[in-house]
């Protein structure tokens, strides 16, 4: 199921609520909130669900077998066949189609391919992440074992953030699985902060998705500059406040049912430098490798770079089987590793005009990279990128606008083709709008309220309800009239 | 006291905006499960609801189905369809919420919406020309692109024409209302889809080939080819501003003609020119209407010496009220819909018998001779009427006239352009089969062999002709 599908929006979720509320104590609750993520997740994968049951039998008896054999070499053991289950089936199911198809391509041998798309069990990225950040804090002694199993399969198929993020730590939720209230608090903020996620994707990150399908993929043939260029920052945004928008959604839910989940994105494009970018971007997926990573002694103190690039070979092979999220992430690896062997001071001289110019490009041409998904060979990826970075830096020979087989008459006020014509002005104020959401306009209009008198405030609040209300029913109207509502995260 | 009276006025705020926002899903989960469902709608086909077996709830089809049509069927679904359009109308042409156009990539690729599949390259945006690389000078034998299009600016043909017959160049007074839509244009009550064309020649040359190549394979069978152009080649040229929004028609039948050997070309270009004043076209509708296919039909006739009646021998049957696809494609242009027109049909009136099969040319079950090759969508479906003719590209066909002996068998291969053209060519030919380059399942050549089949016309709209999907659909077809 979908969070942005009129079924889950009023049928699923009003049912979910009231049921949960409904049930006064928190194990009724817990048992609610089971029942209803186990269907949630049975109507997309029905037969996938049960995959993630043996994910989670397994995992449940391996932790315990961790805390049962503290200080023998069963200990160990437990948590290197987690590790090996966890990290197996991660690479079974989702990566054995793209290794097969690059041996085929090697090798010039024809192994059957499989279907990675039908064999990939939905969320099965996320779901894997969380359960190994538990078995590790069991086994580093950071979170008691939970002797619970129905408490650990709710942690791990907890509806909200099952699919799209973020990664919850269990350490995050161990005592709201417990002992949890949802407060009046909770409650508003939970719903206006799932409306506003919803409002990101259906609104913001559905229509830019066109820009992207038009200047980068049907036409990247004869795509102009300007076009690659606003494909590429239109993009760039659609990814963003999809993902946001699915992360506010999980953590406005998950404030609905007194859960308190961590930020997941804090504005990423207003950052200074590559680094910074991913301090804000996608967070729980930083500090998952950053915590169970990059730490790891494999490659020995003095090499610790091989580290922060095994980091990003890994984060960009996370987000999908095909070698333009392996280039992706060591793209960004390269940046990070130059930003630190260059050091913050000298980051700190460099003027802040220059480092935005510098860290945007990189970001922007780094989701270039990341939209080309079809690489399934090394060819193909080359292949793509010459045609995209033509494009981009005008060596294709399409000119800063289209080359006009197309041109309009000459009394248009726009001599250019008719594909930049049409989507470049038809998109024009979705493209705005949606770049100044870019910035923490909401965080800072808080801001200023907080200040303002009580009355200002409460007005103030009657009105982020109203246009609330007013947002749901857009996305309402919108969900209806138009089937273009991509989901991103089956590669996931 | 004060502090209390501001707490208490804070905690009513938000207890009121929760209120608000809780009321709005409580209204909506009412209205989403205990309206009715719609059941039909004037603006496009619904989806339908999906049939429980264990098979698809297994693989997830059925609640992947099922999410759909719950969407799609949500009581007053047209008139929330309306309002959208209402809300993208209020931001003028520059819409900040047209989202249709992942819409018709969904009905063009799944042919959703009650068989009335599109016949372009799928794959393609409905925007752009399937063209790859960088604009070159135009190739001079295949003519000109000074004006960019059909009649450019100037209105003038591409000086290449050479063996243009002077037809009844169409003048009608100058159109007040232009615009541009998603699909097109928008010339006064007429929506026009865009043809990209092939200058750069990427998909010709395969196209003809194929057909060159199949031709080849079969030694005493006739091949034709009659690709039939989009409804800009002779319409778009009354616009002031956009006669050069699209893609030359005439150069690019040209350059298929001069590549085809051992097939020959069926030129309908100038027929349809010469009758571009009559309603050959459908105004609201992506495909031509059965009076044009009726004279294309005759052209074919004609160019093989074979008899045909002319529309005397055919029972005329009108109605109103049509409003085609173009409705959906142009982003539901308010002016379509106040200005329905016409479906026309010409039924024969001899007999015949017509037998309809699944694309790999089984289970077959013969229609009524009342029916025959005509199919009646309800006025709940008036978007699908164009799949009146041989139901929209769902089945092959084979139809036996009885008033035809010459032994000749013919074999239509086509996209929906073809569907209405058999109904023609009941006195030119003894028996006639009907395939789908997109959907059917049988390698033709094994096809014509098995069936006796004499004579092979290729007939689909240039669009579909000039487009790397489709070519590539073909191409295993003829293989």
């Amino acid at each position: 199921m979908n969070f942005a599908e009129l079924l889950f929006l009023f049928v699923f979720l009003p049912l979910c609520v009231g049921c949960y509320l409904f049930t006064g104590q928190t194990r009724y609750r817990n048992t609610v909130l089971l029942v209803f993520s186990l269907l949630f997740y049975a109507w997309g994968e029905p037969t996938k669900l049960l995959l993630l049951l043996l994910s989670a039998v397994v995992n449940f008896l391996l932790a315990r077998s961790i805390d049962a054999n503290r200080g023998n070499r069963l200990c160990k053991l437990s948590l290197v066949l987690s590790l090996v289950y966890n990290i197996g089936m991660l690479a079974v199911f989702k990566y054995t189609g793209f290794l097969v198809e690059n041996i085929n391509s090697l090798l010039g041998t024809s192994i059957p391919l499989v279907n990675s798309q039908k064999l990939l069990p939905l969320g099965i990225s996320f779901y894997t992440f969380q359960i190994i950040s538990y078995v590790v804090d069991v086994y580093w002694e950071k979170v008691p074992v939970q002797k619970n199993f129905s408490k650990l399969l709710l942690y791990i198929s907890l509806f909200p953030q099952l699919v799209a993020g973020p990664i919850v730590r269990y350490s995050t939720i161990a005592q709201e699985i417990d002992n949890r209230r949802s407060t009046l608090t909770d409650l508003t903020e939970g719903f206006s902060r799932l409306i506003v996620g919803l409002s990101k994707k259906v609104i913001l990150a559905n229509t830019l998705s066109l820009l992207p399908q038009a200047f980068l993929t049907d036409s990247i043939a004869t795509s102009s500059v300007t076009a690659t260029w606003v494909g590429v920052i239109a993009y760039s945004m659609q990814v963003y406040f999809d993902f946001s928008g699915y992360s506010d959604m999980a953590i406005g839910m998950g404030r609905i049912f007194g859960f308190h989940f961590d930020e997941n994105f804090n504005y990423p494009f207003i950052c200074r430098s590559v680094q910074e970018f991913w301090q804000r971007w996608h967070i729980s997926l930083g500090s998952f490798f950053r915590d169970y990573l990059l730490y790891l002694p494999i490659f020995g103190k003095r090499r610790q770079w091989l580290s922060l690039f095994l980091v990003w070979f890994t984060t960009g092979l996370w987000h999908g089987a095909s070698w333009n999220f392996i280039a992706w992430g060591l793209y960004f690896g390269l940046f990070i590793f130059i930003e630190q062997k260059l050091g913050k001071r000298v980051l700190k001289r460099i003027p802040d005009v220059a480092m935005h110019i510098y860290n945007k490009m990189v970001i922007l041409i780094g989701f270039g990279i990341f939209y080309y998904d079809d690489c399934s060979t090394i060819g193909s990826f080359f292949s793509r990128m010459g045609t995209f970075f033509g494009n981009l830096f005008g060596l294709s020979g399409n000119g800063l606008f289209q080359a006009d087989e197309f041109t309009l008459g000459p009394n248009s006020p726009f001599n250019q083709g008719l594909k930049d014509n049409v989507y470049l002005m038809k998109y024009i104020w979705i493209f705005l709008l949606a770049l100044l959401f870019c910035f923490p306009l909401l965080p800072m209009i808080k801001k200023l309220l907080n200040k303002c008198s009580t009355p200002v405030q409460a007005g103030a609040q009657v009105l982020s309800g109203v246009c609330c209300v007013g947002l749901l029913l857009l996305c309402m109207v919108m969900l209806v009239s138009s089937r273009n509502n991509p989901f991103l995260y089956f590669r996931f | 006291m004060k502090k209390n009276n501001n707490a208490s006025a804070l905690l009513l705020a938000k207890i009121f905006s929760l209120f608000l926002m809780v009321l709005t899903f409580l209204v909506m989960f009412v209205y989403c499960v205990f309206l009715p469902r719609t059941k039909g709608s004037d603006m496009d086909g619904l989806v339908e609801k999906p049939e429980l077996t264990l098979s698809s709830l297994l693989d997830g089809s059925y609640t992947a189905n099922m999410t759909d049509y719950f969407s799609d069927t949500v009581y007053g679904r047209d008139r929330i369809k309306d309002l959208y359009h209402r809300i993208r109308g209020w931001f003028g042409k520059e819409t900040i919420l047209t989202t249709t156009d992942g819409e018709e990539e969904q009905l063009f690729g799944s042919g959703h919406g009650g068989g009335d599949e599109h016949p372009d390259d799928s794959s393609e945006s409905p925007y752009y020309p399937p063209v790859s690389g960088s604009e070159g000078p135009s190739d001079p034998s295949v003519g000109t692109e000074s004006s960019g299009g059909e009649s450019g600016g100037s209105g003038s043909e591409p000086s290449s024409s050479g063996n243009e017959t002077s037809g009844t160049e169409p003048n009608p007074p100058p159109v007040l209302n232009e615009e541009l839509c998603d699909a097109g244009t928008i010339l006064g009550t007429r929506a026009l889809e865009v043809y990209y064309g092939d200058k750069n020649l990427k998909h010709i040359p395969d196209f003809a080939a194929i057909l060159n190549n199949f031709a080849a394979s079969l030694p005493g069978v006739n091949v034709y080819s009659m690709p039939v152009p989009k409804a800009c080649a002779y319409y778009l040229q009354t616009s002031s501003t956009y006669a050069n929004q699209t893609g030359n028609s005439l150069r690019d039948m040209k350059a298929i003609a001069e590549r085809l050997s051992g097939v020959k070309n069926i030129d309908i270009y100038d027929v349809l020119k010469n009758h571009a004043n009559e309603e050959i076209y459908f105004r609201t509708d992506h495909h031509w209407t059965g009076l044009g296919a009726y004279y294309a039909a005759q052209k074919f006739a004609s160019d093989l010496n074979l008899p045909f009646q002319d529309l005397s021998a055919y029972e005329k049957n009108v109605r109103p009220g049509y409003v085609g696809t173009m409705y959906k494609y142009s982003g539901y242009k308010q002016v379509l819909k106040d200005n329905p027109e016409d479906f026309v049909t010409y039924k024969p009136k001899v007999g015949y018998t017509a037998i309809f099969y699944n694309q790999s040319f089984g289970n077959g079950r013969t229609r009524s001779a009342e029916d025959g090759m005509f199919f009646h969508y309800g006025d709940d479906r008036v978007s699908s009427w164009y799949s009146t003719y041989l139901n929209g590209d769902a089945y092959a066909w084979q139809i036996k006239s009885d008033v035809c002996s010459n032994g000749r068998k013919l074999l239509i291969v086509k996209d929906s352009y073809g569907n209405p053209l058999a109904n023609y060519l009941l006195y030119s030919f003894e028996e006639i089969y009907v395939v789908d380059t997109r959907v059917f399942e049988l390698k033709l050549k094994g096809f014509v062999a098995d069936h006796g089949i004499t004579d092979v016309l290729f007939a689909e709209s240039l669009f579909s002709a000039v487009g790397g999907t489709y070519i590539n659909q073909l191409k295993g077809l003829c293989s």
